[in-house]
């Protein structure tokens, strides 16, 4: 990162490599879409490099990197909402036409039938993520695809451990209600 | 199952108040259990109530199986080339950004402003620059035909007395 502050380009390349799929990873599961989560990861890398001059190492990398994520994906939500020709079927429905990049676990195995019912599944979970108000969608996000400690989440989102804790129960309630019958 | 033949199985049965009590105090401890964040032996006193509870043991199936069933959330693979585009789009913005900027703009209209003026002084001198050619061509023209009527008089010599 400190080459990166002093400018240097192929040190963005390396950082750009090393964390590219936890990025675009987070940003997908909140948004649902591969082509613009890759749109909004650029843009998240980019400031990276132009606030770069900002970033003091004392404070972790990772956890500066996921603030700036999940403030882009902050913004995208409310450019949505303020595009009103945007649906709010698009805004939280999956796309099912097999995005690029998009990957279905052990789809590999799986019959047909067994792959419409995961892919089924994973559409509920999908939408049941993205309706959780904006805090605790991140949180879930961090906590169970990045596996990240509660004290780094609250840096992320700017608060209070016991914050996050709270987030994360009033989360998993609300995801236990939207997947009755799934587990 | 288990719940139950546990409790058969001699295990001393607490007063339905404490247990009730004892209950919401594990269940509170759920989030905390899921995300690792109970010392081990706490997480084994956990783990102990909630498989021996009629309460506790299907609630806490039922959260735990949630949070397993998020985890098949489909993830995503950057496509390829990804680092490539990303600096490429950063090149294209900074070369934007760099003739966005305020003193390029300033700049700009003020060479757009010089040029214009400087054209126009040219003109001006250029027209200028003609009337007086022009002028002098006049005069010029005026002196010869002078000139040529005095050399018509000279051409006479002395017979003509002026
Ligand atoms: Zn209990």
């Amino acid at each position: 990162m400190l080459r990166v502050k002093a400018g240097d380009e192929e040190a963005l390349r390396e950082l750009i490599e090393r964390h590219q799929r936890a990025v675009i990873g987070v940003i997908y599961r909140a948004i649902g879409d591969a082509w613009e989560a890759e749109d909004i990861a650029q843009r998240v890398f980019i400031q990276v490099f132009r606030s770069a001059r900002r970033y003091k190492p004392t404070a972790k990398f990772t956890t500066w990197l996921y603030t700036i994520t999940h403030n882009a994906i902050r913004n995208e939500y409310r450019r949505r909402s303020r595009h009103a020709a945007e649906s709010f079927e698009a805004l939280t429905q999956p796309s099912e036409t097999g995005e690029p990049g998009a990957q279905l676990a052990d789809s590999r195995v799986m019959d047909p039938s067994q792959q419409v019912v995961e892919r089924e599944l994973q559409a509920k979970i999908q939408t049941a993520i993205q309706l959780l108000p904006e805090a605790q969608r991140t949180a879930v996000i961090l906590c169970r695809f990045e596996g990240l400690p509660y004290e780094e989440i609250a840096e992320v989102l700017d608060c209070t451990v016991s914050a996050v804790k709270s987030l994360l129960h009033r989360a998993r309630e609300t995801l236990k209600e939207k997947l009755y019958g799934c587990y | 199952m288990a719940a139950t033949d546990r409790n058969f199985s001699g295990k001393p049965v607490l007063d339905e108040g404490v247990n009730k009590m004892n209950c919401a105090k594990f269940q509170n401890e759920f989030d905390d259990r899921l995300d690792g964040r109970l010392d081990p032996a706490r997480a084994l006193e956990f783990d102990a109530h909630t498989a021996g509870c009629p309460a506790c043991w299907p609630a806490w199936q039922a959260y735990r199986g949630m949070w397993e069933v998020v985890s098949r959330q489909p993830s995503v693979v950057p496509s390829f080339g990804f680092a490539q585009r990303t600096l490429r789009r950063l090149h294209e913005q900074a070369e934007r950004r760099f003739w966005q900027l305020p003193v390029f703009r300033w700049a700009t209209a003020m060479s757009l402003l010089i040029i214009v003026g400087v054209t126009g002084v040219m003109v001006c001198r250029q027209a200028e620059t003609s009337r007086r050619v022009a002028t002098y061509a006049a005069v010029q023209h005026d002196r010869l035909e002078d000139f040529d009527v005095i050399v018509s008089l000279d051409s006479l010599g002395g017979e003509t007395q002026l």
